[in-house]
Protein backbone atom coordinates (compact mmCIF):
# COMPACT_ATOMS: atom_id res chain seq x y z
CA UNK A 1 0.00 0.00 0.00
CA UNK A 2 1.24 3.47 -0.76
CA UNK A 3 1.85 5.32 2.29
CA UNK A 4 3.27 8.20 0.58
CA UNK A 5 2.20 11.95 1.72
CA UNK A 6 1.42 14.30 -1.04
CA UNK A 7 0.63 12.79 -3.35
CA UNK A 8 -1.91 15.34 -4.72
CA UNK A 9 -0.11 17.80 -3.87
CA UNK A 10 -1.56 21.62 -4.63
CA UNK A 11 -4.87 20.29 -5.04
CA UNK A 12 -5.65 22.77 -1.99
CA UNK A 13 -4.24 25.86 -3.79
CA UNK A 14 -7.06 27.73 -5.69
CA UNK A 15 -6.99 31.35 -7.20
CA UNK A 16 -9.72 33.58 -7.66
CA UNK A 17 -9.20 35.04 -10.73
CA UNK A 18 -6.73 37.78 -12.31
CA UNK A 19 -4.89 38.75 -15.26
CA UNK A 20 -2.07 36.38 -16.92
CA UNK A 21 -0.30 36.46 -19.87
CA UNK A 22 -0.33 32.39 -20.59
CA UNK A 23 -3.14 30.42 -19.03
CA UNK A 24 -2.55 26.68 -19.34
CA UNK A 25 -5.57 24.46 -19.08
CA UNK A 26 -4.49 20.79 -17.71
CA UNK A 27 -1.95 20.11 -15.52
CA UNK A 28 -0.67 17.36 -17.26
CA UNK A 29 3.10 16.47 -18.76
CA UNK A 30 2.15 18.63 -21.44
CA UNK A 31 0.91 21.76 -19.51
CA UNK A 32 3.37 21.33 -16.76
CA UNK A 33 5.92 21.44 -19.48
CA UNK A 34 4.49 24.35 -21.19
CA UNK A 35 4.50 26.27 -17.56
CA UNK A 36 7.90 25.53 -17.15
CA UNK A 37 9.15 27.04 -20.63
CA UNK A 38 6.56 29.86 -20.08
CA UNK A 39 8.17 31.17 -17.16
CA UNK A 40 11.73 30.77 -18.08
CA UNK A 41 10.37 33.14 -21.74
CA UNK A 42 9.18 35.19 -17.87
CA UNK A 43 5.36 35.06 -18.80
CA UNK A 44 2.84 35.22 -15.94
CA UNK A 45 1.68 31.55 -16.43
CA UNK A 46 -1.39 29.79 -14.17
CA UNK A 47 -1.96 26.11 -14.64
CA UNK A 48 -5.57 25.28 -13.77
CA UNK A 49 -6.10 21.50 -13.85
CA UNK A 50 -9.30 20.09 -12.42
CA UNK A 51 -8.15 17.14 -10.85
CA UNK A 52 -4.60 15.74 -10.18
CA UNK A 53 -1.69 17.66 -11.21
CA UNK A 54 0.23 14.84 -13.67
CA UNK A 55 -3.31 13.92 -15.44
CA UNK A 56 -3.48 10.62 -16.93
CA UNK A 57 0.46 9.83 -15.96
CA UNK A 58 -0.97 9.53 -12.23
CA UNK A 59 -2.81 6.13 -13.60
CA UNK A 60 0.18 4.35 -14.65
CA UNK A 61 1.81 2.22 -12.26
CA UNK A 62 5.23 2.40 -13.65
CA UNK A 63 7.35 4.36 -16.50
CA UNK A 64 10.21 2.97 -18.26
CA UNK A 65 10.72 5.12 -21.53
CA UNK A 66 10.84 8.48 -19.85
CA UNK A 67 14.56 9.38 -20.03
CA UNK A 68 16.44 9.75 -17.00
CA UNK A 69 14.23 7.73 -15.24
CA UNK A 70 14.96 3.74 -15.94
CA UNK A 71 11.75 3.05 -13.76
CA UNK A 72 9.08 5.49 -12.17
CA UNK A 73 5.67 5.15 -10.68
CA UNK A 74 3.41 7.38 -12.63
CA UNK A 75 2.45 9.01 -9.44
CA UNK A 76 6.51 9.89 -8.53
CA UNK A 77 6.87 11.04 -12.47
CA UNK A 78 3.59 13.34 -11.51
CA UNK A 79 4.75 14.60 -8.70
CA UNK A 80 8.77 15.52 -9.45
CA UNK A 81 6.61 17.42 -13.03
CA UNK A 82 4.67 19.70 -10.78
CA UNK A 83 7.31 20.30 -8.00
CA UNK A 84 10.02 21.35 -10.98
CA UNK A 85 7.05 23.62 -12.39
CA UNK A 86 6.28 25.31 -9.15
CA UNK A 87 9.92 25.99 -8.25
CA UNK A 88 10.36 28.09 -11.16
CA UNK A 89 7.15 29.66 -10.59
CA UNK A 90 4.67 28.76 -12.38
CA UNK A 91 1.16 29.60 -10.52
CA UNK A 92 -1.70 26.95 -10.24
CA UNK A 93 -5.10 26.35 -9.59
CA UNK A 94 -7.11 23.75 -8.83
CA UNK A 95 -10.21 24.87 -10.42
CA UNK A 96 -12.50 23.86 -13.40
CA UNK A 97 -12.71 25.72 -16.27
CA UNK A 98 -16.36 26.35 -17.30
CA UNK A 99 -16.48 28.47 -19.87
CA UNK A 100 -14.04 30.04 -22.21
CA UNK A 101 -14.36 33.05 -24.58
CA UNK A 102 -12.57 35.55 -26.42
CA UNK A 103 -13.21 39.34 -25.83
CA UNK A 104 -11.38 41.83 -28.39
CA UNK A 105 -7.13 40.32 -27.84
CA UNK A 106 -8.09 38.63 -24.43
CA UNK A 107 -9.04 35.34 -24.01
CA UNK A 108 -11.43 35.16 -20.91
CA UNK A 109 -11.78 31.77 -18.59
CA UNK A 110 -14.54 31.35 -16.11
CA UNK A 111 -13.72 28.51 -13.88
CA UNK A 112 -15.81 27.85 -10.02
CA UNK A 113 -13.90 30.26 -8.50
CA UNK A 114 -13.60 33.41 -10.52
CA UNK A 115 -12.68 34.67 -13.95
CA UNK A 116 -9.11 34.98 -15.83
CA UNK A 117 -7.82 37.00 -18.74
CA UNK A 118 -5.32 35.61 -20.88
CA UNK A 119 -3.24 36.55 -23.76
CA UNK A 120 -2.77 33.62 -25.03
CA UNK A 121 -4.13 29.75 -24.50
CA UNK A 122 -2.72 26.33 -24.22
CA UNK A 123 -5.04 23.80 -24.32
CA UNK A 124 -3.60 20.18 -22.68
CA UNK A 125 -7.03 18.81 -21.55
CA UNK A 126 -6.25 15.30 -22.56
CA UNK A 127 -8.47 12.81 -22.52
CA UNK A 128 -10.46 10.06 -20.83
CA UNK A 129 -11.31 6.45 -21.51
CA UNK A 130 -13.24 4.82 -23.76
CA UNK A 131 -15.88 2.31 -23.16
CA UNK A 132 -16.67 -0.59 -24.91
CA UNK A 133 -20.41 0.00 -25.60
CA UNK A 134 -21.33 -3.61 -24.80
CA UNK A 135 -24.05 -5.24 -22.46
CA UNK A 136 -23.31 -5.30 -18.74
CA UNK A 137 -20.56 -2.58 -19.04
CA UNK A 138 -22.49 -0.02 -17.54
CA UNK A 139 -24.40 -1.89 -14.96
CA UNK A 140 -20.78 -3.46 -13.65
CA UNK A 141 -18.98 -0.43 -13.59
CA UNK A 142 -17.37 -0.51 -9.79
CA UNK A 143 -18.65 -3.93 -9.61
CA UNK A 144 -15.92 -5.55 -11.38
CA UNK A 145 -15.63 -3.27 -14.83
CA UNK A 146 -12.96 -0.99 -14.11
CA UNK A 147 -11.15 1.43 -15.92
CA UNK A 148 -8.53 2.19 -13.56
CA UNK A 149 -6.09 -0.45 -12.59
CA UNK A 150 -3.94 1.62 -10.01
CA UNK A 151 -7.40 2.56 -8.26
CA UNK A 152 -9.08 -0.78 -8.46
CA UNK A 153 -5.91 -3.93 -8.42
CA UNK A 154 -5.88 -4.24 -4.86
CA UNK A 155 -9.97 -6.07 -5.00
CA UNK A 156 -8.51 -8.38 -7.16
CA UNK A 157 -5.24 -10.10 -4.84
CA UNK A 158 -5.18 -13.67 -5.70
CA UNK A 159 -8.57 -13.42 -8.48
CA UNK A 160 -9.11 -13.92 -11.93
CA UNK A 161 -9.91 -10.90 -14.33
CA UNK A 162 -9.11 -9.46 -17.84
CA UNK A 163 -7.87 -6.61 -19.60
CA UNK A 164 -8.99 -5.57 -22.85
CA UNK A 165 -6.94 -3.51 -24.96
CA UNK A 166 -3.44 -4.20 -27.11
CA UNK A 167 -1.84 -0.49 -26.59
CA UNK A 168 0.53 0.12 -23.97
CA UNK A 169 -1.82 0.42 -21.15
CA UNK A 170 -3.49 -2.56 -21.58
CA UNK A 171 0.09 -4.40 -21.37
CA UNK A 172 1.50 -2.42 -18.83
CA UNK A 173 -1.80 -3.29 -16.56
CA UNK A 174 -1.67 -7.00 -18.00
CA UNK A 175 1.74 -7.33 -16.33
CA UNK A 176 1.01 -5.94 -13.33
CA UNK A 177 -2.07 -7.55 -12.67
CA UNK A 178 -0.04 -10.85 -13.28
CA UNK A 179 2.38 -10.13 -10.05
CA UNK A 180 -1.18 -9.93 -8.18
CA UNK A 181 -3.81 -12.00 -9.93
CA UNK A 182 -3.87 -15.85 -10.10
CA UNK A 183 -5.08 -15.39 -13.91
CA UNK A 184 -5.30 -12.45 -16.47
CA UNK A 185 -6.80 -13.05 -19.59
CA UNK A 186 -5.88 -10.40 -22.31
CA UNK A 187 -8.13 -9.77 -24.55
CA UNK A 188 -7.51 -8.13 -28.13
CA UNK A 189 -9.48 -7.83 -31.37
CA UNK A 190 -6.08 -8.16 -33.29
CA UNK A 191 -3.20 -11.24 -33.51
CA UNK A 192 -0.35 -8.45 -32.64
CA UNK A 193 0.17 -5.34 -30.14
CA UNK A 194 0.84 -1.70 -30.79
CA UNK A 195 2.12 -1.68 -27.56
CA UNK A 196 6.03 -2.14 -26.65
CA UNK A 197 7.75 -5.55 -27.90
CA UNK A 198 9.92 -5.09 -24.63
CA UNK A 199 6.60 -5.50 -22.44
CA UNK A 200 4.59 -7.77 -25.09
CA UNK A 201 7.99 -10.48 -24.49
CA UNK A 202 8.08 -10.17 -20.99
CA UNK A 203 4.04 -10.71 -20.86
CA UNK A 204 3.99 -14.10 -22.63
CA UNK A 205 7.00 -15.13 -20.01
CA UNK A 206 4.10 -15.43 -17.24
CA UNK A 207 2.75 -18.78 -16.58
CA UNK A 208 -0.50 -17.10 -15.32
CA UNK A 209 -1.69 -15.04 -18.37
CA UNK A 210 -3.74 -16.36 -21.22
CA UNK A 211 -3.80 -14.03 -24.65
CA UNK A 212 -7.18 -14.04 -26.22
CA UNK A 213 -6.67 -12.69 -29.93
CA UNK A 214 -8.51 -11.76 -32.91
CA UNK A 215 -11.14 -11.63 -29.85
CA UNK A 216 -13.95 -8.98 -29.09
CA UNK A 217 -16.04 -8.53 -25.94
CA UNK A 218 -19.31 -9.08 -26.27
CA UNK A 219 -21.33 -8.95 -23.35
CA UNK A 220 -20.17 -8.99 -19.78
CA UNK A 221 -22.08 -11.17 -17.57
CA UNK A 222 -23.10 -11.20 -13.53
CA UNK A 223 -25.24 -11.10 -10.93
CA UNK A 224 -24.65 -8.78 -8.27
CA UNK A 225 -20.80 -8.42 -9.68
CA UNK A 226 -18.78 -9.47 -12.68
CA UNK A 227 -19.06 -13.22 -12.74
CA UNK A 228 -17.93 -13.70 -16.89
CA UNK A 229 -17.04 -12.18 -19.75
CA UNK A 230 -18.25 -13.09 -23.36
CA UNK A 231 -15.62 -13.08 -26.19
CA UNK A 232 -16.25 -13.84 -30.14
CA UNK A 233 -13.23 -14.83 -32.47
CA UNK A 234 -13.15 -12.15 -35.37
CA UNK A 235 -11.89 -15.41 -37.37
CA UNK A 236 -14.29 -18.53 -36.20
CA UNK A 237 -16.98 -16.28 -35.00
CA UNK A 238 -17.17 -18.41 -32.40
CA UNK A 239 -18.09 -17.52 -28.96
CA UNK A 240 -16.40 -18.05 -25.67
CA UNK A 241 -18.00 -17.21 -21.95
CA UNK A 242 -14.62 -17.43 -19.30
CA UNK A 243 -15.18 -17.26 -15.93
CA UNK A 244 -13.58 -14.22 -14.13
CA UNK A 245 -14.10 -11.49 -11.17
CA UNK A 246 -12.91 -8.17 -13.15
CA UNK A 247 -12.41 -6.64 -16.14
CA UNK A 248 -9.97 -3.66 -16.71
CA UNK A 249 -10.94 -2.17 -20.09
CA UNK A 250 -7.80 -0.22 -21.80
CA UNK A 251 -8.96 0.57 -25.39
CA UNK A 252 -7.76 4.00 -25.41
CA UNK A 253 -8.92 7.70 -25.21
CA UNK A 254 -11.58 10.13 -26.20
CA UNK A 255 -10.41 13.97 -26.19
CA UNK A 256 -11.71 16.20 -23.60
CA UNK A 257 -12.91 19.13 -26.52
CA UNK A 258 -15.20 20.42 -24.88
CA UNK A 259 -13.80 23.95 -24.52
CA UNK A 260 -11.92 23.20 -27.85
CA UNK A 261 -15.42 23.67 -28.94
CA UNK A 262 -16.41 26.52 -27.22
CA UNK A 263 -13.74 28.63 -28.37
CA UNK A 264 -14.51 27.22 -32.02
CA UNK A 265 -10.83 25.33 -32.29
CA UNK A 266 -10.50 23.15 -35.35
CA UNK A 267 -11.35 19.18 -34.76
CA UNK A 268 -9.93 16.42 -36.53
CA UNK A 269 -13.03 13.93 -37.45
CA UNK A 270 -12.29 12.13 -34.48
CA UNK A 271 -12.30 15.08 -31.85
CA UNK A 272 -9.06 15.72 -31.58
CA UNK A 273 -7.56 19.67 -31.72
CA UNK A 274 -5.96 19.98 -35.20
CA UNK A 275 -2.32 21.74 -34.50
CA UNK A 276 0.71 22.62 -36.78
CA UNK A 277 4.18 22.19 -36.38
CA UNK A 278 4.67 25.45 -33.72
CA UNK A 279 1.45 23.72 -31.97
CA UNK A 280 -1.11 26.46 -33.00
CA UNK A 281 -4.42 25.55 -33.65
CA UNK A 282 -7.13 27.11 -36.16
CA UNK A 283 -7.99 30.29 -33.76
CA UNK A 284 -4.71 32.70 -33.14
CA UNK A 285 -3.57 32.76 -29.63
CA UNK A 286 -4.84 29.29 -28.67
CA UNK A 287 -2.38 26.05 -28.93
CA UNK A 288 -2.88 22.43 -27.94
CA UNK A 289 -0.52 20.29 -26.56
CA UNK A 290 -0.52 16.40 -25.34
CA UNK A 291 -3.08 13.80 -25.52
CA UNK A 292 -5.56 16.44 -26.82
CA UNK A 293 -3.79 16.59 -30.10
CA UNK A 294 -4.69 12.93 -31.05
CA UNK A 295 -0.57 11.85 -31.47
CA UNK A 296 1.08 9.30 -29.78
CA UNK A 297 0.06 9.34 -26.56
CA UNK A 298 3.38 9.09 -24.65
CA UNK A 299 4.70 11.41 -21.79
CA UNK A 300 7.85 12.56 -23.77
CA UNK A 301 5.15 13.55 -26.60
CA UNK A 302 3.02 15.54 -24.55
CA UNK A 303 6.08 16.96 -22.93
CA UNK A 304 7.75 18.04 -25.88
CA UNK A 305 4.58 19.27 -27.56
CA UNK A 306 3.68 21.55 -24.63
CA UNK A 307 7.62 23.17 -24.87
CA UNK A 308 6.80 24.13 -28.78
CA UNK A 309 3.23 25.18 -27.95
CA UNK A 310 4.91 27.70 -24.51
CA UNK A 311 7.58 29.36 -26.87
CA UNK A 312 5.01 29.61 -29.86
CA UNK A 313 3.00 31.62 -27.60
CA UNK A 314 5.63 33.66 -26.14
CA UNK A 315 6.39 34.43 -30.15
CA UNK A 316 2.74 35.48 -30.27
CA UNK A 317 2.90 37.40 -26.83
CA UNK A 318 6.26 39.30 -27.04
CA UNK A 319 6.92 39.38 -30.60
CA UNK A 320 10.89 39.39 -29.93
CA UNK A 321 12.85 40.36 -32.94
CA UNK A 322 13.35 37.36 -34.61
CA UNK A 323 9.90 37.02 -35.19
CA UNK A 324 8.74 38.46 -38.58
CA UNK A 325 5.79 39.86 -38.53
CA UNK B 1 7.47 4.41 8.09
CA UNK B 2 5.90 7.32 6.61
CA UNK B 3 7.81 9.89 4.41
CA UNK B 4 7.52 13.85 4.02
CA UNK B 5 9.59 15.45 1.26
CA UNK B 6 10.35 18.75 1.73
CA UNK B 7 7.80 20.32 -0.89
CA UNK B 8 4.95 18.49 0.58
CA UNK B 9 5.99 19.67 4.20
CA UNK B 10 5.91 23.44 2.71
CA UNK B 11 3.22 22.64 0.41
CA UNK B 12 1.59 21.80 3.86
CA UNK B 13 3.11 24.52 6.10
CA UNK B 14 1.48 27.51 3.40
CA UNK B 15 -2.04 25.51 3.22
CA UNK B 16 -1.58 26.17 7.07
CA UNK B 17 -0.59 30.01 7.39
CA UNK B 18 -4.64 30.73 7.42
CA UNK B 19 -5.44 28.38 9.78
CA UNK B 20 -8.15 30.04 12.40
CA UNK B 21 -10.25 27.94 14.37
CA UNK B 22 -8.48 25.25 16.17
CA UNK B 23 -9.36 21.81 14.64
CA UNK B 24 -9.13 18.49 16.79
CA UNK B 25 -7.84 15.20 15.68
CA UNK B 26 -9.61 12.41 17.21
CA UNK B 27 -7.35 9.63 16.92
CA UNK B 28 -9.19 6.19 17.73
CA UNK B 29 -7.02 3.06 17.58
CA UNK B 30 -7.85 -0.13 16.85
CA UNK B 31 -6.68 -3.88 17.92
CA UNK B 32 -4.14 -5.83 15.66
CA UNK B 33 -4.34 -2.39 13.43
CA UNK B 34 -1.88 -2.86 10.74
CA UNK B 35 -1.66 0.89 9.63
CA UNK B 36 -2.39 2.86 13.67
CA UNK B 37 1.22 3.43 13.71
CA UNK B 38 1.39 5.16 10.26
CA UNK B 39 -2.19 7.06 10.78
CA UNK B 40 -0.81 8.52 13.98
CA UNK B 41 2.87 9.41 12.53
CA UNK B 42 0.67 11.09 9.99
CA UNK B 43 -1.95 12.83 12.32
CA UNK B 44 1.36 13.72 14.85
CA UNK B 45 3.13 14.99 11.47
CA UNK B 46 0.56 17.45 10.24
CA UNK B 47 0.01 19.22 14.02
CA UNK B 48 3.85 19.47 13.97
CA UNK B 49 3.47 21.50 10.39
CA UNK B 50 0.65 24.26 12.10
CA UNK B 51 0.94 27.08 14.15
CA UNK B 52 1.31 26.72 17.30
CA UNK B 53 -2.52 25.39 18.98
CA UNK B 54 -4.36 25.30 15.68
CA UNK B 55 -4.04 21.48 15.37
CA UNK B 56 -4.85 19.40 18.06
CA UNK B 57 -4.21 15.71 18.82
CA UNK B 58 -5.93 13.50 20.98
CA UNK B 59 -5.50 9.52 20.87
CA UNK B 60 -7.80 6.81 21.92
CA UNK B 61 -8.28 3.52 22.68
CA UNK B 62 -11.74 2.11 20.51
CA UNK B 63 -12.33 -1.03 23.07
CA UNK B 64 -11.69 0.65 26.02
CA UNK B 65 -12.95 4.03 25.47
CA UNK B 66 -16.41 2.92 23.92
CA UNK B 67 -18.62 5.64 25.48
CA UNK B 68 -16.93 8.63 23.72
CA UNK B 69 -16.47 6.59 20.31
CA UNK B 70 -20.19 6.62 21.00
CA UNK B 71 -20.58 9.98 21.73
CA UNK B 72 -18.67 10.93 18.40
CA UNK B 73 -20.85 8.56 16.28
CA UNK B 74 -17.30 6.13 15.89
CA UNK B 75 -18.40 2.62 14.79
CA UNK B 76 -14.99 0.95 14.30
CA UNK B 77 -11.37 1.50 14.45
CA UNK B 78 -8.84 2.97 13.05
CA UNK B 79 -10.83 6.06 13.10
CA UNK B 80 -9.91 9.50 12.63
CA UNK B 81 -12.72 12.36 13.81
CA UNK B 82 -11.61 15.76 12.30
CA UNK B 83 -13.59 18.30 14.40
CA UNK B 84 -14.32 21.97 14.51
CA UNK B 85 -17.00 23.37 16.92
CA UNK B 86 -20.07 20.98 15.75
CA UNK B 87 -18.45 20.13 12.12
CA UNK B 88 -17.22 16.92 12.17
CA UNK B 89 -15.87 14.80 8.93
CA UNK B 90 -14.26 10.85 9.40
CA UNK B 91 -11.70 9.32 8.11
CA UNK B 92 -11.88 5.21 8.47
CA UNK B 93 -8.13 3.66 7.88
CA UNK B 94 -4.97 5.37 6.34
CA UNK B 95 -5.35 9.19 4.53
CA UNK B 96 -2.16 8.39 2.86
CA UNK B 97 -1.39 8.05 -0.78
CA UNK B 98 -3.42 10.75 -2.19
CA UNK B 99 -5.84 11.31 0.83
CA UNK B 100 -3.22 12.73 2.54
CA UNK B 101 -4.45 15.81 0.40
CA UNK B 102 -8.09 14.78 1.36
CA UNK B 103 -7.05 15.43 5.12
CA UNK B 104 -5.12 18.83 4.54
CA UNK B 105 -7.83 20.72 2.90
CA UNK B 106 -10.14 19.37 4.87
CA UNK B 107 -8.09 20.97 8.15
CA UNK B 108 -7.94 24.01 5.86
CA UNK B 109 -11.56 24.22 5.33
CA UNK B 110 -13.04 23.21 9.35
CA UNK B 111 -10.60 25.62 10.69
CA UNK B 112 -11.29 28.80 8.23
CA UNK B 113 -14.96 27.76 8.14
CA UNK B 114 -15.19 28.19 4.17
CA UNK B 115 -16.84 25.33 1.98
CA UNK B 116 -16.46 26.34 -1.45
CA UNK B 117 -20.02 24.60 -3.01
CA UNK B 118 -22.24 26.21 -5.40
CA UNK B 119 -24.92 28.43 -3.56
CA UNK B 120 -27.43 26.00 -4.94
CA UNK B 121 -25.50 22.71 -3.19
CA UNK B 122 -26.07 24.53 -0.49
CA UNK B 123 -29.58 25.63 -0.52
CA UNK B 124 -30.50 21.74 -0.60
CA UNK B 125 -28.36 20.73 1.49
CA UNK B 126 -29.29 23.18 4.26
CA UNK B 127 -32.36 21.67 4.30
CA UNK B 128 -31.97 17.87 5.04
CA UNK B 129 -33.84 16.99 7.90
CA UNK B 130 -32.96 13.15 7.65
CA UNK B 131 -30.35 11.58 9.24
CA UNK B 132 -27.62 11.12 6.40
CA UNK B 133 -24.48 9.13 5.69
CA UNK B 134 -22.03 9.22 3.31
CA UNK B 135 -19.28 6.68 2.96
CA UNK B 136 -17.00 6.82 0.36
CA UNK B 137 -14.73 4.04 -0.10
CA UNK B 138 -11.28 4.72 -1.57
CA UNK B 139 -7.56 2.92 -2.24
CA UNK B 140 -4.41 5.06 -1.34
CA UNK B 141 -3.54 4.68 -4.84
CA UNK B 142 -6.61 6.05 -6.72
CA UNK B 143 -6.13 9.41 -7.57
CA UNK B 144 -9.82 10.36 -8.08
CA UNK B 145 -10.60 9.41 -4.76
CA UNK B 146 -10.07 12.27 -3.15
CA UNK B 147 -12.55 14.42 -5.35
CA UNK B 148 -15.26 12.11 -3.90
CA UNK B 149 -14.00 12.27 -0.46
CA UNK B 150 -13.72 16.24 -0.08
CA UNK B 151 -17.48 16.47 -1.80
CA UNK B 152 -19.28 14.52 1.07
CA UNK B 153 -16.54 15.82 3.21
CA UNK B 154 -18.00 19.33 2.53
CA UNK B 155 -21.11 18.48 2.39
CA UNK B 156 -21.45 17.24 6.02
CA UNK B 157 -19.75 20.56 6.93
CA UNK B 158 -22.53 22.52 6.09
CA UNK B 159 -25.29 20.46 7.59
CA UNK B 160 -24.44 18.08 10.83
CA UNK B 161 -27.74 15.84 9.56
CA UNK B 162 -25.16 14.65 7.15
CA UNK B 163 -22.02 11.95 8.06
CA UNK B 164 -19.52 11.91 5.66
CA UNK B 165 -17.30 8.94 6.34
CA UNK B 166 -13.68 8.27 3.89
CA UNK B 167 -13.36 4.03 4.22
CA UNK B 168 -9.90 2.91 3.13
CA UNK B 169 -11.67 -0.02 1.45
CA UNK B 170 -8.81 -2.57 1.84
CA UNK B 171 -8.82 -2.11 5.77
CA UNK B 172 -11.91 -2.21 5.93
CA UNK B 173 -12.55 -5.80 3.59
CA UNK B 174 -15.78 -7.06 5.23
CA UNK B 175 -17.46 -3.55 4.78
CA UNK B 176 -16.28 -3.20 1.35
CA UNK B 177 -17.77 -6.87 0.54
CA UNK B 178 -20.62 -5.87 1.85
CA UNK B 179 -21.09 -2.92 -0.01
CA UNK B 180 -19.57 -5.28 -2.70
CA UNK B 181 -17.16 -2.37 -3.52
CA UNK B 182 -14.40 -3.46 -6.44
CA UNK B 183 -14.00 -0.13 -7.43
CA UNK B 184 -13.00 3.36 -6.01
CA UNK B 185 -14.37 5.65 -5.67
CA UNK B 186 -18.23 4.49 -4.49
CA UNK B 187 -19.95 6.69 -2.20
CA UNK B 188 -22.53 4.40 -0.21
CA UNK B 189 -25.54 6.76 1.15
CA UNK B 190 -27.76 5.70 3.86
CA UNK B 191 -31.02 7.98 4.84
CA UNK B 192 -32.08 6.95 8.01
CA UNK B 193 -30.36 3.95 8.66
CA UNK B 194 -31.26 2.63 5.38
CA UNK B 195 -28.64 1.94 2.49
CA UNK B 196 -30.53 3.90 -0.38
CA UNK B 197 -28.32 3.76 -3.32
CA UNK B 198 -24.45 4.21 -4.22
CA UNK B 199 -22.54 5.87 -6.64
CA UNK B 200 -19.45 4.99 -8.17
CA UNK B 201 -16.65 7.84 -9.56
CA UNK B 202 -16.04 11.24 -8.79
CA UNK B 203 -18.88 12.74 -9.88
CA UNK B 204 -18.58 16.78 -10.38
CA UNK B 205 -20.81 18.29 -7.79
CA UNK B 206 -24.18 18.62 -9.53
CA UNK B 207 -23.90 15.24 -10.15
CA UNK B 208 -23.46 14.48 -6.46
CA UNK B 209 -26.37 16.83 -5.66
CA UNK B 210 -28.16 14.93 -8.65
CA UNK B 211 -27.75 12.00 -6.20
CA UNK B 212 -28.78 13.42 -2.74
CA UNK B 213 -32.19 15.20 -4.35
CA UNK B 214 -32.95 11.59 -6.08
CA UNK B 215 -32.86 10.19 -2.48
CA UNK B 216 -33.94 12.26 -0.10
CA UNK B 217 -36.83 14.17 0.59
CA UNK B 218 -36.55 17.67 1.80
Amino acid sequence: MGLELGLSLGAATTKKGGEYDFIIIGGGPAGLTAGIYAVRKNLKTLVIEKSEFGGTVNLTFEIENYPGFRRISGAELAKKFHKHAADLGVEFSSDEVKEISKDGNWFVVKTWEGEYRAKAILLATGSRHRELGVPGEKEFTGRGVSYCAVCDAPFFKEKTVAIVGGGNTAVKDALYMAEICSKVYLIHRRDQFRADELDISELKKKQNVEFVLNSVVSEIRGDTKVNSVVVKNKETNEEREIQIDGIFIDIGEIPNNELAKMLGVELDARGFIKVNDNMETSVQGVYAAGDITGKLTQIVVAAAQGAIAAVAAYEYIRKPYWVKN
Amino acid sequence: MIEIDPQTKQFVENSFKNLNNPVKMIFFKGQNCQYCDAIKEILTTVQGLAPEGKILYEEHSFEDENDLAKQLNVDKAPATVLKAGEKKVYFYGVMSGYEFGSLIEDIVDLSTDEVKLEDETIKFLEKIKDDVRMQVFVTPTCPYCPRAVRMAHKFAMINPKIRADMVEAIEFQELSNQYMVSGVPKTVLTVNGEDVDSLVGAAPEPYFLDFLKKNIKV
